[in-house]
């Protein structure tokens, strides 16, 4: 509640917002592994805003963004005018054995019932990459060896470190080809946005949300069909194209998926993503700068919270407000976030205006 | 081995586990045994598995000749492009077996 209520009132103070007339929360499984439910309630009670609607929206790892979805569509419908968007997760409460398998329950019964987790379907996924477009483990490491370097200038990052290549190939398997360095880590966080019906100087242009079936064997298709729903979505509430988009945040909650969802988005051809990567248009100076905040790989991964951490770091560099990392000349900043195994996925658009 | 699955008239879609309804088009599923042979599309040597399974767990994912895909566990090493069959289990998971 207290990671909660930090990032609540920092939204709140810096949007010149006195009173919001709703609050929506987002939490993938606080009653589990925080022991606290009504999440709500608690917050309008704790923030002095008790009287005002409140509800949860739940989206595993999704919930960030799904939550964003809602507090714009009700501020779009005119039902209300200023709304509180708040995610969050305590993670780090459990035995990690514990909390792998909590955070697990959100994958087909039969993965589930196989002993299953989200790294292993990472791994497939990340195998069936490499052999179909030719991507080599040596590249791979450019994602977390990018991540780190980015979020060694990121003041709020869970990691602060630079790590090379050689450190992501040498961290112990977690499934194979994914290493530990692969994977996002298990994150304390918050964050919080509030949304507007009054004009300011950053706007929600557009929202897209899509799903996919719930097991890995059941998908047909390259990349996650979930992604390319919701990005579809989004280009067209936005009146936008890829072609707009000046930079992204994407859910690295492996490797390989920031590859897979910078083509599944629409901002590389599909089996190309690796090498805008490897040419460096991916990193900070290049073109196309992806996960500038360190993405969840070293900013962190505390799964309510993404989605809006994503959010909030665009809304900074879209202001010049990203202290340690600011991109230069930046119109339109892009969001994908993940729910599930790449089952239920977000994307949100932001322009300067 | 002999599998279950369920296909689906309108659209064509194959299910292995069988469902009732396809998921794409809302229609009711017919259920057939088909064989277990195909080919191993991905595969995981997954050495973090939870609480109450033992590492490491080597899992992949099959193509089955007769359509759709099924996810099985193995207790041999696995190659992309391997011909294998897969045989369901009494609790209703799937185990890959080699052809010789
Ligand atoms: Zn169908």
């Amino acid at each position: 509640m207290a990671l909660l209520e930090d990032a609540a009132s920092l939204a709140l103070e810096n949007s010149d917002i006195p009173d919001v007339d709703a609050i929506i929360v987002g939490s993938q499984t606080s009653d589990e592994l925080a022991k606290v439910a009504n999440l709500g309630t608690r917050l309008a009670d704790v923030l002095g805003l008790s009287g005002v609607a409140a509800w949860r929206v739940e989206n595993s790892s999704g919930s960030g963004s799904a939550l964003l979805e809602a507090a714009t569509l009700a501020v779009r419908s005119g039902h209300y005018s200023n709304v509180l968007a708040v995610g969050g997760e305590k993670m780090t409460d459990k035995p990690t054995p514990v909390t792998a398998k909590v955070l697990g329950r959100v994958l087909a019964d039969t993965e589930i019932a196989l002993g299953l987790t989200m790294p292993s379907l990472g791994a497939m996924v990340a195998r069936m990459y490499m052999e179909r477009y030719g991507l080599s483990r040596e590249t791979l490491a450019m994602v977390p060896v990018k991540a780190h370097a980015n979020g060694a200038r990121n003041p709020l990052a869970h990691f602060r470190k630079e790590v090379d290549v050689g450190n992501v190939l040498s961290s112990p398997m977690v499934a194979d080809p994914l290493r530990v360095f692969d994977c996002a880590p298990i994150s304390d966080g918050a964050a919080a946005v509030v949304v507007t019906s009054q004009r300011t100087d950053v706007e929600i242009a557009g929202v897209g949300h899509g799903t996919d079936r719930i097991a890995l064997a059941d998908r047909r298709g390259n990349g996650l069909r979930a992604t390319q729903l919701a990005a579809a979505m989004a280009y067209k509430d936005a009146g936008l194209t890829p072609e707009d988009v000046d930079f992204a945040e994407l859910h690295d909650a492996f490797s390989i998926l920031e590859i897979i969802d910078s083509e599944d988005v629409g901002l590389f051809p599909r089996g190309e993503g690796w090498k805008a990567l490897e040419a460096g248009t991916t990193g900070r100076d290049g073109e196309m700068p992806i996960n500038v905040s360190g993405g969840l790989k070293s900013r962190g991964h505390p799964v309510g919270a993404t989605g809006l951490a994503q959010v909030a770091e665009v809304v900074w560099q879209l202001r010049g407000q990203a202290e340690g990392r600011q991109l230069d000349d930046v119109k339109v900043g892009l969001t994908q976030n993940i729910g599930g195994f790449g089952s239920n996925n977000l994307v949100t658009i932001m322009r300067r205006v | 081995m002999s599998l279950e699955v369920s296909k689906c008239d309108s659209c064509e879609e194959v299910l292995a586990p069988p469902r009732l309804k396809c998921p794409e088009c809302r229609k009711e599923m017919r259920m057939e045994e088909v064989s277990g042979v195909g080919e191993i599309v991905t595969h995981t040597t997954v050495h973090v598995v939870p609480e109450g399974f033992s590492a490491p767990i080597m899992v992949g994912l099959v193509r089955l000749d007769a359509g759709g895909q099924v996810l099985a566990r193995s207790d041999f090493e696995l190659e992309t492009g391997m011909r294998v069959d897969v045989e369901e289990l009494e609790d209703g998971t799937h185990r890959i077996l080699r052809i010789d």
